[in-house]
């Protein structure tokens, strides 16, 4: 098989800079800052967690401490374009951040994000886009300086719009496991109530050394792949004696678990990237029931159904349920972040390494 | 400023991405093992688990031209889901293998149960 080699830019300009790298070329648009995207009026930050049958609440104390959850949010803008790409600036050092979803719907898009930290620290995020592609009212030329079109007469480069100047490109990798400590243990029994939880904070991560220093001016770009889930079932049954002569037989099960999204955290001051985890839905059920006084009654039927409402398709309603609150205003079911609940511990999509791109708001006059 | 291009004021001495080339990645539809769209990128299966089926190589389709970039040193590849990505369906997302000495990209996807569509832009400078 042979093929036809080309070359472009016989004709036209290319610029190059410091590096050696292209600046801008006259046969290709550059990428350009086209605006903040901002969190739709009604929207608030969300913890989603479990709350169907037989839940145990998760204070906003357990979210942290036993959960790590962070906090899913949504944003959006208006930009009558095919192709964008989101960067967002950390709220203060040390945030964990993962993009989960990006979603075009005609001329708006939406980025669904996962933070850590409090409700009220969401990082922002902006928008960049081709300049080739931005509608010409969205574009205001200078009456000095460069402008450089295609054949088509598309504008590839202007002096007005400051090209997507990137700092460096960081390929990011997430840890094949989430967590490989013990997570403790709940295993009460012949209980009706249980206010116990196991510890599903992750203690995997990798660190990437860059060459850039990170500080609060600095801007990131990565969709991550990587996501997965930690999951804890305990279950017993036995019988008590009752009124001195008689069994009473009983059957426990518990079960928690938490949903974990691959987020990256960029120490300032320092060039690394640190890919972890965070969770962005998690749940703790626990089931319990015993028989009548007497000589038999056994509960086998009843042990079969413990929890089974935890897998496949019916956790997914109780997800949509949890984010009913968050689904509102300008959102749709289309843009409503998919939540995952876990039987096993298991990652996906860990295999493969993804880039991150990183930039700064000097460069586009971003305050 | 001893040489270069300056613009209001400020010294175009740094590099920026332009876009080299962009498009959509869909899934593999069922008994199309990959695709090739463009010239410069080649499409492969992704087996389940997200583990490359390393059997079937890397695949130009017949009659492509080869375009040839030497202005530009550095290819780098962006994804942008343009839709939900369903973890409860264990979905995966497209990745890219730039492959600097043959000026070559080369773009794996799943099937159309592991992803959904994706937009991607092929940036350089």
């Amino acid at each position: 098989m042979s093929y036809t080699a080309t070359t472009s830019g016989r004709y036209g300009i290319i610029a190059f800079g410091s590096d050696k790298k292209v600046t801008f070329h006259s046969d290709h648009s550059s990428v350009v800052y086209a605006g903040q995207m901002s969190v739709p009026s009604g929207v608030s930050p969300v913890q989603p967690t479990y709350t169907g049958d037989y839940h145990l609440a998760l204070s906003s104390s357990l979210r942290n401490s036993n959960y790590d959850m962070g906090w899913i949010t949504q944003y959006e803008i208006t930009l009558d374009v095919d192709y964008m790409v989101p960067f967002y600036c950390p709220d203060h050092d040390n945030q964990d951040i993962a993009i989960m979803d990006v979603i075009n719907e005609g001329t708006k898009w939406v980025v669904n994000l996962l933070f850590s930290g409090t409700s009220s620290q969401a990082p922002d995020v902006y928008a960049f886009a081709p300049l080739s592609e931005l509608p010409s009212s969205s574009v205001t030329l200078n009456d000095h300086g460069i402008a450089i079109y295609d054949s088509s007469s598309k504008l590839l480069f202007t002096d007005s719009k400051r090209p997507l100047r990137v700092d460096d490109v960081v390929t990011i990798s997430h840890t094949s496991s989430i967590k490989t400590n013990s997570k403790g243990t709940c295993s009460t029994s012949g209980h009706n109530t249980n206010t116990c939880h196991v510890d599903f904070t992750p203690n995997q991560s990798n660190t990437i050394s860059g060459s850039t220093t990170n500080s609060a001016n600095k801007l990131y770009s990565i969709v991550s792949p990587a996501y997965g889930g930690l999951a804890y079932n305990n279950s017993a049954s036995g019988s008590t004696t009752c009124y001195v002569i008689f069994q009473r037989n009983y059957s426990w099960a518990y079960k928690s678990w938490a949903s974990f999204r691959g987020v990256l955290r960029h120490p300032r001051n320092t060039t690394n990237h640190i890919a972890g985890w965070e969770a962005d839905f998690a749940g703790a059920a626990h089931q319990y029931w015993q028989g009548d006084c007497g000589f038999g009654g056994w509960l086998g039927a009843l042990i079969g159904a413990f929890l089974v409402i935890f897998t496949g398709g019916a956790a997914l309603l109780v997800i949509s349920g949890a984010l009913a609150g968050f689904a509102i205003g300008e959102m749709t079911v289309g843009t409503t972040p998919s939540l995952k609940a876990y039987d096993t511990d298991e990652v996906f999509d860990t295999a493969e390494s993804a880039n991150l791109m990183i930039t700064d708001k000097t460069y586009y006059g971003i305050s | 400023m001893a040489y270069g291009i300056q613009v209001d004021g400020d010294d175009l001495t740094y590099s920026a991405f332009s876009v080299h080339s962009k498009g959509t990645v869909s899934p593999v539809t069922s008994g199309t093992p990959w695709t090739s769209a463009t010239a410069i990128e080649v499409y492969k299966y992704i087996q389940p688990n997200g583990v490359p089926y390393t059997g079937l190589g890397y695949y130009w389709d017949g009659g492509s031209t080869l375009t040839h970039h030497p202005e530009f040193s550095e290819f780098r590849v962006v994804f942008t889901p343009i839709e939900i990505r369903d973890t409860s369906e264990e979905q995966l997302r497209p990745y890219a293998n730039v492959t600097a000495s043959l000026n070559r990209i080369i773009i794996y996807r799943g099937n159309s149960s592991q992803m959904v569509t994706h937009q991607y832009m092929v940036l350089a400078r």
